[in-house]
């Protein structure tokens, strides 16, 4: 196995582009550090390379549904049910190209190319608290988080002010306030439920969400207010919504400072025993699959939780036999998703005479209320909260019926009544069972070893289920929602699915125990940081990317203190 | 040449800028004899048939219908492309049932299917009531395996009638004629 070692020495080098290598590569140069980022997937120009962004429905073919022959190679990534669509199947991977294995399903969904998820996720920018922070300390689960709620506020300001997150503070110390430019508005009747919640509970709330797309009258450099188009997941080209091609990485850009590799497949964390740092990291080249040695003296790990979890399991030495950084033992353990769409729907003869675009890139969120004190009551730990929207329904609302003929068709040409649903994101509990690891008999076209999935929501998880479904319905039914229905889609109830995945190289204050410590760094190499969702030591209930961002932004200002300190 | 004169009418008064050859292909896919000619999934009885039905289902009225639109065509490509082979198997099967229907009612030849007729028979087969409607969807999506041999037809059947009308009902209110009209109906 011929490496090539180029001569060259990184001051740092980033691992992924995604929500968290973005944040990374931008703190790195930002900060003065000649910086080499690696990507495995191909190049993404921002506005150049957003192929569908512009096009109308009719312009798709089949209307924008996958061929047969399509969903053949994105079999997994279509188990989402609506990521493999003509109109944004480009930004996932081709399962047939890069395999996994199930012991038990898992949907692990997957974005190769630069940006990662950041093109594609949902926008949603939530806090965590410490009353997720505190939770396993005084439950006895897992391990304690190393750091508390006042160790990160300072971090997600310095996001949220930089990536623009509009949204509504609510004083609420389980779901901080942040830095908002305005909300988006609630329509009529999301208004409507929200005074009824109000009036009918004590501690639950019905806000717009927080949602990292433009608004107000900061300056975002190179980008514009969102215009309510509601295609982000296309990618926007007037870089309306947080993304790392529109926002991180061309501030990393402008620096001078970063190099940036595509197309490179991080297989390696290179580590010298005699100075017990990591020296740098080998790459495969994805097209010409030529293996190529960079060093550096700092590396960060942004690949996203699989994928960072992965390349530490690959990087074995005499040292870490196991994979590296990995004395605990718990490398790939404690893998943990969100549970999601489970919930209730509901309709309205009311506010017909309201119209409603839909155009709107946010839904409403109730923040969670239940086991806020400690005293609770349920029949679970933690908690849920929801997301949701009201509209009026158009020509869908005839597909499951039989219903045809002139005066249906033209009827359905109008907005039919008002819908309002939403679905519960419930927390997962760490479990040390619920693992990844890897299968170096099934390797893939690199010659690198597949990952194999071992891990289920449990007793826990579904208990919160039955009452995030019963909450649901009762809320709706006390505002006065018509037709009232609960749901709850178990063919979804697999981790993975809420693609939250995370958790597999925890943080702890214990070694023996975890493989990061408070700073992200791995305890036993200081010179490597985890700062993507591996690191996550419980899940929360919130969107957790708004916590990455905030950790590797910490993360990233306390190596290089170290470097100049010369600790690292 | 009616039909032109429809679609022109129409997007006079919703004052669209549809261009030209937007509604020379409108016109082009009107011709019937064309639509056999290019199906791939039907053959040439089939194609007919679904011809009928996305009339009956999309007749034109003051709004263009879904032959205005050359709907027939976009179901067949459907049909074709997208519809997963397990599907089209029971789709052909439920053609099969429907066309079985026609010859019993009408002691007539498949190839002799109408609008008319087809009228008729979907009158029978969904006009009926809402509970019978949940019972039908119900029946789609239970496992085909486990039923019996009467409740095996009625699914085929009803597998082929919803699916062509959904993709009728797709093709029809994403396209561009019918999107620019639903939203000048808004404003
Ligand atoms: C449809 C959708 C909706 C979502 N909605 C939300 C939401 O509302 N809020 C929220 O907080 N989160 C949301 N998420 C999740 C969010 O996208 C992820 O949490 C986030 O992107 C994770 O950031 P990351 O940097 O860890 O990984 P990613 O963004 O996935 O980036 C990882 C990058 O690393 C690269 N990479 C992988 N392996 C290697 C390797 N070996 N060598 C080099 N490069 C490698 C990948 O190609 C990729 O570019 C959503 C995700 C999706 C898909
Ligand atoms: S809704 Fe806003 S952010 Fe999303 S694509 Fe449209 S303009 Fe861009």
């Amino acid at each position: 196995m011929i490496v090539s070692s180029l001569n060259k020495k990184y001051d740092a080098i980033v691992i992924g582009t995604g929500i968290s290598g973005g944040w990374a590569a931008k703190e790195l140069c930002e900060k003065g550090l000649k910086t080499l980022v690696l990507e495995r997937g191909r190049m993404v120009k921002h506005v150049e390379d957003y192929p569908t962004a512009n096009k109308d429905i009719w312009e798709f073919e089949y209307r924008g549904k996958a061929s047969n022959n399509e969903i053949q190679r994105q079999k997994k990534q279509n188990r989402t049910g609506f990521v493999t669509s003509k109109i944004t199947k480009h930004w996932f991977v081709d399962d047939l190209k890069h395999p996994y294995n199930e012991t038990k399903r898992f949907d692990w969904i997957r974005g190769y190319h630069l940006g990662g998820k950041s093109i594609t996720w949902g926008r949603q920018a939530l806090r965590m608290s410490d009353l997720d922070f505190e939770a396993n300390k005084k439950e006895g689960v897992g391990v304690d988080w190393p750091i508390r709620y006042a160790d990160i506020a300072d971090w997600y300001t310095k996001v949220e002010k930089f990536i623009g997150v509009c949204g509504e503070n609510l004083g609420l110390s389980h779901l901080p306030d942040g830095y908002f430019s305005p909300p988006m508005e609630l329509n009529p009747v999301e208004k409507y439920f929200r005074s009824e919640i109000s009036k009918h509970y004590k501690n639950r709330y019905l806000t717009i969400g927080r949602f990292a797309n433009l608004t107000g009258d900061a300056n975002h450099l190179g980008r514009a207010n969102c215009i309510n188009r509601n295609r982000c997941m296309r990618g926007c080209p007037l870089g309306a919504y947080f993304s790392s091609n529109s926002s991180t990485l061309p501030a990393a850009e402008r620096t001078g400072n970063m190099t940036l590799r595509t197309n490179s497949i991080v297989y390696e964390i290179v580590y010298d025993d005699y100075s017990k740092k990591a020296t740098g990291v080998k790459i495969i080249d994805a097209i010409t699959k030529e293996k190529v040695e960079y060093s550096a003296n700092v590396i960060f790990c942004c690949a996203s939780a699989i994928a960072t979890t992965s390349i530490l399991l690959q990087s074995k030495s005499d040292r870490f036999p196991n994979g590296l950084g990995n004395d605990s033992g718990e490398l790939g353990h404690n893998l943990m998703d969100h549970h999601f769409r489970v919930g209730a729907t509901g309709t309205t003869n009311k506010f017909k005479d309201k119209d409603y675009i839909g155009n709107r890139p946010a839904s409403f969120h109730i923040p969670r209320f239940r086991n806020l004190e400690e005293n609770n009551k349920s029949k679970f730990l933690r908690g849920y909260s929801f997301q949701g929207s009201a509209s009026r329904t158009d020509w869908r609302r005839a597909i499951k019926e039989l219903s045809y003929g002139g005066a249906i068709k033209d009827d359905l040409l109008k907005q039919g009544s008002w819908r309002v649903g939403m679905t519960g994101f419930g927390e997962c509990l760490p479990y040390h069972e619920n693992k990844m690891t890897l299968d170096y008999k099934n390797t893939d076209e690199w010659g690198l070893p597949t990952i194999t999935f071992d891990a289920d929501f449990k007793e826990n998880e579904i208990q919160m289920r039955k009452d995030i479904k019963q909450e649901a319905i009762k809320m709706l039914t006390l505002a006065g929602f018509e037709n009232v229905k609960g749901y709850d889609d178990v063919a979804s109830f697999y981790p993975g699915h809420a693609i939250h995945e995370m958790g597999t190289a925890r943080m702890g204050h214990d070694p023996k125990t975890s493989v990061l410590n408070k700073y992200n760094q791995i305890h036993a190499v200081p010179n490597v940081y985890v700062t993507d969702g591996a690191c996550m030591t419980s899940s929360g209930n919130q969107n957790p990317s708004l916590t990455y961002m905030a950790l590797t932004a910490r993360a990233v200002d306390h190596a290089v203190n170290q470097m100049k300190s010369k600790t690292i | 040449m009616d039909r032109r004169i429809a679609i022109k009418n129409i997007l006079a008064t919703l004052g669209l800028t549809v261009s030209t050859s937007t509604i020379i292909g409108f016109l082009e896919s009107c011709s019937d004899n064309k639509v056999a000619e290019v199906s791939v999934f039907f053959d040439k009885t089939e194609i007919y048939l679904i011809d009928c039905l996305v009339d009956v289902f999309l007749p034109r009225t003051s709004i263009v219908g879904g032959k205005d639109l050359n709907l027939t065509q976009f179901v067949d490509k459907m049909c074709a492309n997208v519809l997963t082979i397990q599907k089209q198997k029971e789709i052909k099967l439920g053609l099969n049932e429907f066309l079985k229907k026609f010859e019993q009612k009408f002691n007539k030849e498949a190839s002799e299917v109408s609008v008319d007729t087809c009228e008729i028979l979907l009158d029978i087969c969904l006009n009926i009531s809402k509970e019978k409607e949940v019972e039908v969807f119900k029946l789609l999506e239970s496992d085909y395996s486990s039923l019996s041999k009467h409740s095996k037809s009625k699914c085929l059947l009803y597998r082929f009638l919803t699916t062509v009308r959904e993709f009728s009902f797709l093709g029809y209110f994403t396209s561009e004629i019918i999107i620019k009209t639903e939203k000048s109906l808004l404003s």
